[in-house]
């Protein structure tokens, strides 16, 4: 087992450095730079050298680079050039939060995609899955600044049943936070339910034509169980997989529905930051989702290999 | 009425229809009481399968179809009634019907192991019982179907069984419900042939020890012929003709069971003799000395799988070499070394006088003089190419000094050769029946003007009467052109019909190399003789046939 896993993580690590390099050259030749952003029309060329040199911007991006790798590597992830705040802090603040929002939002279109698409797929050809299908397509190309727009409008302005914006810690008080997190959770949820009911739908499809299916039916096994046990679980392995790829748009979803929800997530803060700018931020917050991306792939990359007794061999084998 | 005067299986005027796809069985009726084994013969489309699925409610997902006409077992009516009962009727407590399927590793759940497989047959049907010695049960079940060693298999994925134990275990499915009638879809063609007929002895025991009314479905007229007591055989959805065995084999009646008949070469006639080719004189063409493959495993530390282990070969112009061997006997990795597609591990082959290979992956002597014909005609033509244009571009390559008139003139002669209408030369493969698709595979091959043709398996993909065109098509380009051809099956039939000298491979060596009458007449090595008692014989219909070789 651990030799396919340690060359999947190796392989993830190297994913990492090369994501490292690319946020650290992009943020730098953006246009602008935090300093001005700071002193704005007060800058005068003393105080903007003063705290060039503070924060290390005046030396060569090589040296930037290697300091920040170096600093990152033993564990310090930097200061907030607009904040002053530790990342570290902010991440730890910040980051849970909009992990909470991306496995809501995940764990709703769940809950459509796979009853949804196992009908579908079992009733194929039906007004069901005609409505099914079609309507997920339309689901899957709505934006999320519409469809949380369209939330906000319709449930917190004209119904008034949810707080239009903002945050309430779950601690102070778990039913307002719930009634905070429930639209961004939905508006993210929309667009993945789509492309999930269609990949489960696919995989069952497919799987219902086995004729191991046929066998089950021969023998007279339940139709339920045989949906959800007999095909079910095989279709199971590429949807997780999906499941893992939809990470990255969840994430990006994050960031816009947060946006659209004023949610101070880790996505609102790096949409700030790189307003402002703020280096430090947006390098690790950046570095930051990318490894939660890998690692998440990685796992459902094990976990379908798990599930598959025939692949499963492989994992424990070469040790 | 009572049960015991009618048959177990009495089937009544079925009718499939699949709306909108038109009528794949149309009013069969048939009759098959306990203990007796009927087989169902036919040619892809004839409706054999879908007879057999209508009858026991397994049409396919999501297939909107209507089943008309009556199905009694035992004297009990299951078609029609509610969709449970159609999907699993019983009767008596017990299942109407158990199913054996083609291919079992399809059959069988790639995520589940037997164990699961056994329980989940048995929940339906009330069998669960109590945990206490639900262990036994599950061991007798397969203990029944003569599997050795239960408990590893119990414990075990489909994936890590071979074949045959494999449709053991399909077979223990199908009896666990206590069926009256068991339905078996071509249970052995996924099968090589001494496993076939392995499994057909054990569904010929089980039949008569379980005194279960049992349907046979398949394309093969000598295997059904030799095991069962009536044969009824099926085109476009119809029963033409319906006898004892003997009855079909000697006298058949309709012109199709005729034209059947004829097309099924039987290995053992002796009549079928070939002139062997005048005496050494012709020049051999492709030769192989000390020839071996292996293939390397992935994981560190494995040994290397010798796929083909130290091989002579020689063929002349104007002979058929017959290769033949069960599933990983190395046939195919022989054939791809000759052709210059697998790289060898040691030996030389030989292109007349030229060598051309000693090892490894130099491939810059492949030319046009050794072609292939594919197996499968369904995917080794190019479903977006017309066949004038798969044929021209063949002949770019190999010849490209023809200029544009010469070669669509080139590519006439070649549809001619292979008995195709010019017209053909605009049609696209899906729109050509196998054999057809073959033929212009064979045109294919030809274009590159080759000295040797290599087939592997040319007709294991195609209905049996055109198995024997395609199989007199090689044999007569052989035979004109001068070609070598080495024919590369499974098929004692087809090397019968057509080869001149025969090589049994049996894990990746010859085991013996001989004339064909002679193989076959006085096989000298077991190997062979273990093979030639499990090719089905029509010739040896109706003999008892219940020695179980394991």
């Amino acid at each position: 087992m651990t030799i396919a896993v340690l060359r999947r993580l190796g392989i993830g690590a190297l994913t990492l450095w090369v994501v490292s390099i690319l946020v650290f050259l992009i943020i730098h030749h953006l246009p602008g730079d935090p300093i001005s952003v700071l002193l704005r029309q007060y800058a005068t060329p003393e105080t903007r050298a003063a705290l060039e040199a503070y924060w290390g911007l005046d030396q060569p991006l090589l040296d930037q680079y290697v300091a920040w790798m170096g600093r990152l590597l033993q564990g310090d992830f930097g200061t907030s050039i607009t904040s002053n705040l530790q990342v570290s802090d902010i991440l730890a603040e910040r980051l849970p939060r909009t992990m909470v929002l991306m496995l809501g939002g995940l764990l709703i279109a769940l809950l459509i995609a796979v009853p949804g698409g196992m009908l579908a797929a079992s009733r194929r050809g039906s007004l069901a899955d005609h409505g099914l299908t079609t309507g997920s397509l339309v689901l899957q190309a709505q934006p999320e600044f519409w469809i949380g727009s369209l939330l906000v409008l319709v449930f917190g302005v004209r119904l008034a049943w949810f707080p239009t914006s903002g945050y309430v810690d779950f601690a102070d008080d778990p039913l307002d936070w719930l009634a905070h997190s429930v639209m961004p959770m939905v508006t993210i949820a929309v667009v993945s339910a789509g492309l999930l009911l269609r990949t489960v739908r696919a995989s069952m499809v497919t799987e219902l034509q086995q004729d191991h299916v046929m066998l089950a039916r021969s023998n007279g096994v339940a139709g339920w169980r045989i949906i959800g046990l007999h095909a079910g679980r095989n279709a199971l392995a590429p949807t997780i997989t999906v499941v893992g790829l939809q990470v990255g748009i969840l994430m990006s979803g994050a960031v816009i529905t947060e946006r659209v929800f004023g949610y101070p997530g880790m996505g609102l803060t790096l949409v700030n930051s790189l307003i402002a700018r703020d280096y430090p931020v947006v390098q690790t917050g950046i570095l930051v989702f990318a490894g939660l991306f890998i690692l998440t792939n990685t796992v459902v990359d094990i976990v379908s290999m798990w599930i598959d007794p025939r692949a499963r061999a492989k994992l424990q084998g070469g040790r | 009425m009572s049960t015991d005067e009618r048959p177990t299986l009495v089937v009544e005027d079925l009718s499939v229809e699949i709306l909108g796809h038109g009528h794949p069985v149309t009013r069969v009726s048939f009759a098959v009481d306990r203990g007796e084994m009927v087989g169902i013969v036919g040619e892809s489309g004839s409706g054999k399968s879908m007879t057999l699925r209508s009858m026991s409610g397994l049409l396919p997902f999501g297939v909107r179809a209507r089943v008309d006409g009556s199905v009694t077992v035992a004297g009990t009516e299951v078609v029609g009634g509610s969709r449970e009962r159609q999907r699993h009727p019983r009767v008596g407590g017990r299942a109407a019907f158990g199913y054996v399927f083609q291919e079992p590793l399809a059959a069988l759940n790639p995520g589940f192991t037997i164990r699961r497989h056994l329980l989940e047959a048995m929940r339906p049907h009330g069998l669960l019982g109590s945990r206490g010695d639900r262990h036994e049960r599950l061991v007798a079940a397969l203990e029944e179907v003569r599997l050795p060693d239960p408990e590893r298999v119990l414990r075990s994925h489909p994936h890590e069984l071979s074949g045959g134990m494999r449709q053991r275990v399909v077979i223990a499915l199908a009896l666990l419900g206590r069926p009256h009638v068991l339905l078996a879809d071509e249970p052995t063609t996924a099968l090589d042939v001494t496993v076939a007929a392995e499994v057909l002895d054990l569904v010929q025991a089980l039949q008569r020890s379980h005194a279960l009314a049992t349907v046979l479905v398949s394309h093969d007229l000598s295997l059904v012929a030799e095991r069962c007591d009536r044969v009824i055989v099926m085109r476009a959805g119809e029963i033409v003709e319906s006898a004892s065995a003997q009855d079909i084999m000697r006298s058949p009646q309709h012109p199709y069971t005729q034209a059947l008949l004829a097309a099924t070469v039987d290995p053992f006639d002796p009549t079928l003799s070939r002139t062997q080719p005048e005496g050494g004189a012709s020049p051999v063409l492709l030769s192989a000395e000390h020839l071996s493959v292996s293939y390397s495993r992935r994981r560190r530390g494995a040994q290397p799988v010798k796929a083909v282990d130290d091989v002579d070969v020689r063929v002349a112009a104007g002979e058929v070499l017959g290769v033949v061997g069960e599933s990983g006997s190395g046939k195919s990795s022989l054939a791809k070394a000759l052709a210059g597609m697998q790289s060898t591990s040691a030996g030389a082959v030989r292109l007349g006088d030229r060598l051309v290979t000693t090892a490894h992956r130099d491939r810059s002597w492949l030319t046009g003089d050794v072609q292939m014909v594919f197996q499968d005609p369904y995917s080794s033509l190019n479903p977006r190419m017309a066949v004038g244009s798969a044929i021209q571009r063949a002949l770019a390559i190999h010849q490209p000094m023809l200029d544009g008139r010469a070669r669509s003139c080139a590519v006439h002669d070649l549809l001619d050769d292979v008995g195709l209408p010019r017209t053909f030369v605009s049609r696209f493969p899906q729109e050509l029946s196998g054999g057809q698709r073959q033929r212009v595979v064979v045109a294919r091959a030809l274009a590159a003007t080759p000295r040797v043709l290599l087939a592997d398996e040319p007709t294991s993909a195609l209905d049996v009467s055109v198995q024997a065109q395609i199989l007199d098509l090689l044999r007569d380009l052989v035979d004109e052109r001068g070609l070598g051809m080495l024919l590369i099956t499974h098929d004692f039939a087809a090397v019968r019909a057509i080869a001149d000298r025969v090589i049994v491979m049996h894990a990746g060596r010859i085991v013996e190399a001989a004339a064909v009458d002679a193989l076959i007449t006085s096989p000298q090595h077991p190997y062979t003789r273990r093979l030639l008692d499990s090719v089905p014989s029509a010739s040896r219909a109706g003999r008892p046939h219940d020695q179980e070789a394991s």
